[in-house]
């Protein structure tokens, strides 16, 4: 990596467990199951019904009331996330010239209910008669556009939209961005909405958990159980800046960013590759960028969600990358606390990492009883655990084959 | 010092031509791919016109894949990509593909497969929707589409920032490349036809009657277009090594938000200014080494004179020396291609020495005062070419591109 160091000097956090980093943080560290049942759309015609909703969510507390009937909720999750960060770095809610700041925002379907919610309404009512101003709100950037106008954001504004791995991918964007000098403040992470038309999808995909065999639904990442994820939403950010740029303004420095890997497996359009190639790939490069060797890794935040192949694709490739350490190095998922909040996943485990290097404590994986024991991941706990450590793995691997993996070192060893 | 990046390869999939060479002999001539529309019936609607590719068969270009189980972007940005690869003197089962990445921008990802889930809703019911339209959906099944049409392994990303889509993501990939994380990328754009971007635009009242003239005092508004714009994107020393033909470099980029409106620029063009004035800062090079500006030359009222005052604000007198087109007069606004296609326009044109005139140029707008090469293309020696675009969301971009010394 360059000799520009970027560093994390603020998290804002909207999550099923959680709102803000304390509450978010204590939420993982006592194990909180934040899945329930959905209220945010009609199910009654599906077979599952459980999401990880974020509950209790009054955007007016970050936003005002003023203008909030026109943002749809992937916007809302994201303008709220941002004060958040915002505030937590210490920045000014309106950005100057002299500290211009900009967004790096991942998400994988956008805002989906606005996008179909617009057609469905020419086609009911016929194209003279759609709201024209619900149209801003049909391209992928209009959570990011939006919260730009709302909080003065002149910097670079980009939205990444990769799947599962989206806000892995908005946050090494963002990390080029600032190494290259396109930024010097970037707000970087993702978001992601629960709604029916995504939520349809994932179940005629049979993805969901419950779907299969009568089975409760249950997130249970790793698990012999599992038999498929819950989905999840809510949004979640990083401050990022360079080292230097953030001890002269006095920030406070969560960690530092040191290494991003990222692979393709070519395979299949929504199919993990059981060989996990491209996974192993993601995890090297990622090694391979922080000049880093696997054993200096004290915890893998991992990318399991409760998928049959998935998951073990994860494990096995875990111990292709580790070795014998594999079944050393702490492991847990807290998508079996929050869901599976696709293009929001990778910041909430940044941000989860990135709390536990500097509480030296390892969130749980809820629901985890046994898993396959030739996997030999025995740093797998259903309790929280303590333990010092520095350096953090993030893993998200899409089943469209896409891989990232993103390294974190905590903040006094950086 | 940092290496340098090139253009080896280009394929274009336009509603003037399909692959390079009939695209520019038609770009050139000033020809025009605005016709009505066949997507679909647009009898409810006030405007009739658009810019298809018509007649586009994505068969002799998806060979891996099975083009009936993809969306149309993903089969454009398939074909756009072949052809770059052929352009550039590349076969994919000869390159190390673990270090070929893709970089894409898109507005709307692949907007037909949500819209024949909308239909099937409303006709009936979630039970009559079919299970593969939402996996289709997402923008990120176009980069993976093509990750595993050509077996491309290396870093793979989508940045859907409307219609400045495709520059975000030539530079970033340039990016990729100077930070050694591929050995090359695949970079550009794609938009299909989309019936939600073309309500939205009718509603919007920004849509043209009959013709787009950006520029010209008495135009209407933009012509809603599609296509796929992809660049082949390596290190000049690779380059130069494989006897790789080199259109030009990428000098560098300059992003900036508006952070005003969701559909229109800041009133001064401050963004615009922003996204110039960072990319010339970027690319090492002073306003008045500009000798082209692609223009994103929409047609609207407001983006032309806006883009014009930036244009005079970030090149200062120099403006009024450096010849400004927009292409969309012939091709309409191909959304997240546009600025990809545009990408590509630029770097012909330093190859060539030849300037895309801006077509349906008519009336001088006194507001609009810099020599837009109306009509007629123009024989320029192109050494620094400026690649405007600007979006929804008030996402700013500028790419510089240069002429290699050979």
């Amino acid at each position: 990596m360059s000799s520009r160091k970027v560093v994390i000097t603020g998290l804002g956090i909207i999550s099923p467990i959680g709102i803000g980093r304390e509450a978010f943080w204590h939420g993982l560290k006592c194990g909180m199951d934040g899945i329930s049942a959905i209220s945010l759309f009609d199910t009654s015609p599906l077979m599952c019904h459980k999401g990880g909703e974020v509950v209790r969510f009054d955007a007016a507390r970050f936003l005002g009331q003023k203008g909030l009937k026109y943002l749809d909720r992937s916007t809302q999750l994201l303008a709220s996330a941002t004060a958040l960060a915002l505030a937590d770095a210490q920045l000014p809610v309106q950005s100057t010239h002299e500290l211009e700041i900009g967004l790096a925002v991942g998400t994988a379907f956008g805002s989906l209910e606005s996008i179909s919610g617009f057609d469905q309404e020419a086609l009911k009512e016929g194209p003279r008669y759609v709201n024209p101003m619900a149209f801003p709100k049909t391209v992928i950037n209009s959570p990011a556009g939006h919260t730009a106008i709302k909080f003065g954001l002149t910097g670079l504004n980009a939205t990444i939209s990769a799947g599962c791995v989206s806000s892995l991918q908005a946050i090494n964007y963002a990390v080029d961005c600032i190494q290259s000098e396109q930024a010097d403040i970037l707000l970087a992470g993702g978001v992601e909405e629960l709604c029916l038309a995504s939520y349809v999808g994932f179940y005629k995909m049979r993805l969901l958990s419950g779907t299969r065999h009568g089975q409760e639904e249950k997130v249970a990442p790793f698990d012999t159980y599992r038999d498929g994820l819950i989905l999840g939403e809510g949004a979640a950010l990083l401050a990022l800046e360079e080292l230097e740029h953030a001890q002269a303004r006095n920030a406070k420095v969560y960690g530092e960013i040191i290494g991003f890997g990222n692979a393709h497996d070519a395979y299949h359009a929504y199919r993990y590759n059981p060989e996990g190639a491209g996974a192993t790939q993601a995890m090297l490069l990622a090694l391979q960028d922080a000049e880093l060797e696997p054993r200096e890794v004290d915890y893998i935040c991992a990318n399991a969600n409760g998928s049959q192949t998935g998951d073990k694709m994860e494990a096995q490739s875990i111990k292709k990358v580790f070795g014998e350490y594999a079944s050393q190095v702490a492991i847990s998922s807290i998508k079996s606390m929050v869901g599976e909040s696709l293009g929001a996943s990778g910041a909430f485990q940044a941000a989860a990492s990135i709390l536990s290097l500097i509480e030296g404590v390892i969130p749980p994986t809820i629901n985890f009883k046994e898993c396959d024991p030739s996997w030999e991941l025995d740093g797998l706990r259903n309790q929280t655990a303590r333990r010092e450590m520095t350096v953090a793995m993030i893993n998200s691997f899409g089943c469209d084959g896409n891989n990232a993996a993103l390294l974190l070192r905590r903040r006094d060893s950086a | 010092m940092a290496e340098r990046i090139v253009v080896t390869g280009i394929g274009v999939v336009t509603p003037i031509g399909i692959g390079k060479t009939g695209f520019w002999q038609n770009v050139i001539a000033g020809k025009s791919g605005i016709a009505p529309i066949q997507s679909f019936d647009t009898s409810a609607y006030d405007v009739h016109l658009g810019a298809e590719v018509k007649g586009f068969d994505s068969t002799p270009y998806v060979r891996t894949l099975k083009a009936e189980q993809l969306g149309r972007c993903s089969q454009l940005a398939i074909a756009a990509t072949r052809l770059a690869l052929e352009d550039a003197d590349l076969n994919p089962n000869e390159l190390g593909n673990a270090r070929v990445g893709i970089a894409l921008g898109t507005t709307m990802g692949e907007p037909q497969e949500l819209e024949k889930m909308d239909e099937q809703w409303l006709e009936g019911g979630l039970d009559q929707i079919q299970s593969e339209l939402i996996p289709r959906y997402p923008c990120n099944v176009i980069a993976s589409n093509l990750a595993i049409e050509f077996a491309f392994r290396g870093p793979n990303i989508m940045i859907p920032t409307a219609c400045s889509a495709g520059n975000y993501a030539i530079g970033y990939a340039a990016d990729l490349l100077k930070r050694k994380r591929a050995d090359m990328m695949i970079a550009g754009g794609a938009d299909c036809f989309s019936r939600i971007a073309f309500t939205g635009f009718a509603r919007l009242g920004a849509i043209a009657p009959e013709r787009c003239q950006p520029f010209d005092k008495n135009r209407k508004g933009i012509m809603v277009g599609e296509g796929a714009g992809i660049l082949v994107l390596e290190s000049l020393q690779r380059a130069m090594r494989r006897g790789a033909p080199i259109y030009a470099e990428v000098l560098g980029y300059g992003l900036a938000c508006d952070a005003y409106h969701m559909t229109g620029s800041h009133p001064d063009g401050l963004g615009i200014i922003g996204a110039m004035n960072k990319a010339f800062r970027h690319s090492g090079i002073a306003p008045e080494a500009v000798s082209y500006i692609s223009a994103h030359g929409t047609g609207t009222l407001t983006n032309d004179r806006i883009e014009t005052i930036a244009i005079k604000k970030a090149l200062d007198k120099h403006a009024y020396q450096v010849p400004v087109s927009s292409i969309k007069s012939m091709i309409g606004h191909t959304m997240g291609a546009a600025s990809a296609i545009e990408a590509a326009v630029c770097a012909l044109s330093i190859h060539h020495g030849l300037i895309p005139p801006t077509i349906n140029y008519k009336e001088k707008d006194p507001e609009c005062d810099l020599d837009y090469v109306p009509n007629e293309a123009r024989a320029h020696r192109v050494d620094i070419a400026l690649n405007n675009s600007s979006a929804f969301g008030g996402n700013n971009a500028a790419l510089v591109l240069g002429k290699v010394a050979s």
